[in-house]
């Protein structure tokens, strides 16, 4: 389908054994309805930036399994049911570790 | 080595089947270490299952559910053999039908909150499921290692001695040091474009089996489901519109809105409207539409309620759905269709077992949807109950083997060369995508080993899947080289394993010249009950996959003898599973 318009998604890039603080990298990317911040970060990893590290090995896209917690726009979301309407600003809670870019040590 | 983990069993997967494995070799005495991609509870097929469990009516009478007492495990047996057109190994019919209460006896004792229904069913939704198996898990002191994949199986002298995977987060390798291995890695759902099947199944199972020397069998047989939701991206892969359309008259319209089943004889149109094969039916006149430029835009079908009284809206069951399904649900009361497909859902072959879920190579044993199991061409009756029965047997069996055998040395050449092998695409400065690879496999399985098949398609598919593996496997190339979380790395080793399937699938599917099952060829329509009631097994030999032949094991029902087509068997078998109480 046609893209709708265009969104910029700010993203959280870390990698602790070269950074001293995590950064954000802004991408461009085309927005259709019906498009969850999951749908958004794999854009990203299959067409604009291989590099990212998100969750993805093991989820689920349906709601269930709660492993793409993210925080989106300030706010605690599960990637692949929050819907993306504008820009967002995607990062790890604040209190875990992190282990890469957006994947975070989970309890 | 830094990460090294010493066990009599190491079990493999996180979903219901290596959960039972697990349990069920450390209740023999075993030590026992659950290794898991994921999260255990929270990853694997059975995390999205439907999802019901099964057993026979007369065993849930016994045990004081208001069961149906004539429906029988004789009559449970038949059903499944039936309905998997005759490829079906019986003994492992048997083990099902004979295993089945004992087990969901152990998950409702293990807290599984469900909703009984007779004959012998109890329904939940999968997750819950799943927390029921972590929970098993949890108070049976199994040593868990989450989030980390297992890569190789590890042989002294042909039997098991251990596995090598890569700790997903670190990026480090993990040594296990086992003397059996149970796999319970689920099927290979991504190697398709459209699936119904969570992102980590990825035939890593299958592909470790197969590279210790494991035979696979029946691997052309995939199942698909129709109707699964192919639009928006956000509900991509939900299975409301197939329970709508089994729950009520639903209407399912090609591009120019046609009624897609108006083309078919009244009586395939009945079967499909009345019994399980509505999911072969309604898949392969999808198909068709699809295949012959019928589509919608992003190439399904439509599915549409605007013909059904707003009254019959009410009476269907919502409270399984997501809470954003519902605006699907209202789009759908409101008059407007939604964008559907055939999934790929559930692989009926696998790592070939017998009846202790044992394999060819000592000390490898498999259950589940990894393994080649119970439905033989086409499963009806619940996977669920094939999982926790054959993870059970497999946890078993591999626990006696572990206390009668003693561990084996691995052999570090042997591992120094999986891990230079596993950091290869890594260390190449250049190469292809695992990306790329992945879309390219996709679009070779959807076109080969998809509902309908051709033996044209398939020698072409055939020819290209070997020039990717020849030419372009040993080529990938990742852009990031930390290996910490690193998707496309993990991506490289999947895309490996996702080949190896579709390639055992589609040679499989090729040499197969008949239709049965959920294996329908264009260019062969008859079930050929003379040649074809035969497992196809795919083994490597000698560095080459070699494709052999074997009779499919039948202890109680005899083969079947006449020639029929595919439609002929459906129509024949419909009469015979009304009898059993199936259909309705």
């Amino acid at each position: 389908m046609m893209a709708e318009k265009t969104i910029k998604v700010k993203v959280q890039r870390f990698n602790a054994s070269s950074e001293k603080e995590p950064r954000f990298q802004t991408y461009q990317v085309p927005l259709t309805s019906g498009t969850s911040v999951m749908n958004i970060l794999d854009f990203i990893f299959r067409n604009l930036d291989s590099t990212l590290a998100y969750y993805t090995h093991t989820t689920c896209y349906r709601g269930k399994c709660g492993r793409c917690t993210l925080i989106v726009n300030g706010k605690a979301s599960l990637a692949c049911q929050t819907s993306v309407t504008s820009d967002i600003t995607v990062e790890t809670p604040k209190r875990f570790q992190v282990v890469r870019d957006l994947v975070y040590f989970k309890p | 080595m830094e990460n090294m983990h010493e066990t009599d069993v190491l079990v493999v997967g996180g979903g219901g089947a290596a959960c039972f494995a697990a349990v069920h070799a450390k209740r023999m005495g075993a030590e026992t270490t659950l290794v898991c991609k994921g999260r255990v509870g929270k990853s694997g097929a059975t995390v999205l299952a439907g999802a019901g469990i099964q057993m026979d009516g007369k065993s849930a009478c016994e045990m004081g559910y208001p069961g149906d007492s004539e429906s029988t495990k004789e009559k449970l047996f038949r059903e499944i053999v039936l309905e998997g057109f005759y490829l079906n190994n019986q003994r492992l019919v048997e083990v099902f039908c004979r295993d089945a209460a004992a087990r969901i006896k152990e998950l409702l004792h293990w807290g599984l909150r469900a909703e009984f229904s007779p004959p012998g069913s109890f329904g939940m939704p999968g997750i819950e499921l799943a927390r029921a198996c972590s929970e098993g898990v949890k108070t049976h002191d199994v040593e868990l290692v989450e989030d980390t994949m297992i890569t190789d199986i590890l042989l002294h002298k042909g039997k098991v001695a251990g596995a090598v995977g890569i700790d997903i987060n670190s990026g480090e390798f993990v040594l296990f040091k086992a003397k059996a291995v149970v796999l319970g890695t689920g099927g290979w759902h991504q190697a398709y474009p459209f699936t119904t099947g969570s992102n980590e199944l990825t035939g890593d199972g299958q592909a470790a089996a197969y590279g210790a020397g494991a035979e696979l069998i029946n691997m052309e047989m995939v199942t698909y489901c129709p109707n699964i939701l192919l639009s928006p991206p956000m509900h991509r892969g939900s299975i409301l519109p197939i329970i709508l359309a089994m729950f009520t008259e639903a209407k399912m319209l090609n591009n120019k809105g046609a009624d897609i089943m108006k083309y078919y004889d009244p009586k395939i149109v009945e079967i499909a409207e009345t019994t399980e094969f509505n999911k072969n039916i309604w898949s392969i006149a999808s198909a068709r539409e699809i295949m012959a430029g019928r589509g919608t835009p992003h190439g399904g079908i439509w599915v549409s309620m605007k013909h059904l009284p707003l009254q019959i809206f009410d009476t269907v069951e919502k409270r399984w759905f997501q809470k954003e399904e519902l605006d699907l649900w209202r789009q759908l009361k409101e008059g407007y269709a939604v964008e559907v497909a055939p999934a790929a859902h559930y692989f009926d072959g696998g790592v070939a077992i017998n009846e202790n879920c044992e394999t060819n190579v000592p000390g490898l044993y498999a259950a589940g949807e990894c393994s080649s199991g119970t439905f033989g061409a086409n499963r009806v009756c619940d996977a669920t109950t094939e999982m926790v029965v054959l993870g059970g047997v497999a946890g078993r069996c591999a626990g006696e083997y572990a206390k009668r055998k003693k561990a084996w040395d691995m052999d570090p050449q042997h591992v120094e060369a999986i891990q230079r092998k596993r950091i290869a695409p890594l260390e190449r400065e250049q190469g292809l995508s695992p990306i790329e690879m992945r879309k390219k496999i996709q679009q070779i399985a959807d076109g080969s080993v998809g509902v309908i098949r051709s033996g044209s398609n398939l020698n072409k598919a055939i020819e290209e899947l070997e020039r990717v593996r020849v030419m372009e496997l040993p080529k990938l190339c990742v852009a990031e080289k930390s290996r910490k979380y690193n998707v496309e790395w993990i991506e490289s080793v999947e895309v490996e394993n996702m080949l190896l399937c579709v390639e055992a699938s589609a040679k499989s599917a090729l040499m197969r010249t008949e239709s049965r099952g959920v294996h329908y060829r264009t260019d062969h329509l008859n079930m050929d009950n003379v040649n074809w009631q035969k497992e196809i097994v795919v083994k490597e030999e000698n560095g080459k996959m070699q494709l052999g032949t074997r009779p499919v094991i039948m202890t109680i029902m005899e083969p079947l003898r006449a020639p029929m087509t595919w439609e002929q068997y459906i129509t024949w078998v419909v009469p015979p599973l009304k009898e059993l109480g199936v259909g309705k």
